[in-house]
């Protein structure tokens, strides 16, 4: 893929009027096991209850502005992590 | 209660059974059952439009042992692209694929590499939220799938899921 991690990190930062607040994007590149080009972004939610609407809708905004940056042929795999989770873990 | 939605129900338990800190194994055990639950449900909808009848039960579960997981990942991936082959896309005389049968594909596809990230990934870490968030993908994904089954486009969507990769030129 030609299209760096960081890149598309700077694309999805540029988002506006995102539906629910993102406190980081993590943004992985490769391969995925099927061997077709693939993103994984992972958009760690600043709230802990953010309904599925909602994540819903921010899944598909970020899939759509991925496949603008890094073409639309590649995979795009969301995930939501929130915050305090991500705290916990360190 | 069906395969599948057993498969859905595990899911949501294992997510949740322990209070505070969830285990790896819990969570990882979780994504894969909601995976494997869309898994069946797909299955059990395909075999059922291509063998009907209580008579034909056998032989449905025979024909469900033929579908291969990066073969249908690599169906699902067109109607979620909505660039359908054109191997295929006679089968949808014309017809759009709706939008609630992208998103259909769609988790089947993203589901099925968070399935092979908990299985195979150990490096990889998977929360709760997340997972949750997986399992009510799948949720709205058999809400979806309610609305278009039975539909030219559904079918055809099925069809590809056992046979696109075997279709000649």
């Amino acid at each position: 893929m030609e299209v760096s991690a960081k890149s598309i990190e700077q694309a999805l930062l540029s988002l506006p009027r995102l539906p629910t607040r993102v406190s980081e994007w993590q943004v992985k590149t490769g391969p995925d096991s099927t061997d077709d080009p693939a993103v994984w972004v992972r958009a760690v939610l600043r709230d802990d209850d953010v309904d599925a609407d909602t994540r819903h809708l921010l899944r598909r905004m970020i899939r759509e502005r991925v496949r603008e940056e890094a073409g639309t042929q590649v995979l795009v795999y969301v995930r939501f992590p929130t915050a305090s989770e991500m705290d916990q873990a360190m | 209660m069906t395969l599948h939605a057993d498969l859905l129900k595990q899911a949501r338990f294992l997510a949740v059974k322990e209070p505070r800190r969830p285990s790896q194994a819990s969570l990882r055990r979780a994504v894969s059952a909601t995976y494997y639950a869309l898994f069946h449900l797909l299955v059990d909808e395909a075999t059922r439009l291509m063998l009907s009848g209580h008579l034909r039960g056998a032989l449905r579960d025979c024909l469900a042992r033929a579908f291969n997981h990066s073969a249908m990942k690599q169906a699902a991936n067109q109607f979620a692209q909505d660039r359908v082959s054109s191997k295929l896309s006679p089968g949808l005389d014309g017809r759009l694929i709706q939008p609630k049968l992208t998103e259909v594909a769609q988790t089947f596809v993203e589901l099925q590499d968070a399935r092979h990230q908990a299985d195979y990934d150990r490096a990889d870490r998977f929360t709760r939220g997340e997972t949750l968030d997986l399992i009510e993908s799948a949720e709205r994904a058999f809400r979806d799938w309610r609305e278009v089954r039975g539909t030219l486009q559904a079918d055809t969507f099925l069809t590809a899921l056992l046979a696109y990769r075997h279709m000649q030129g």
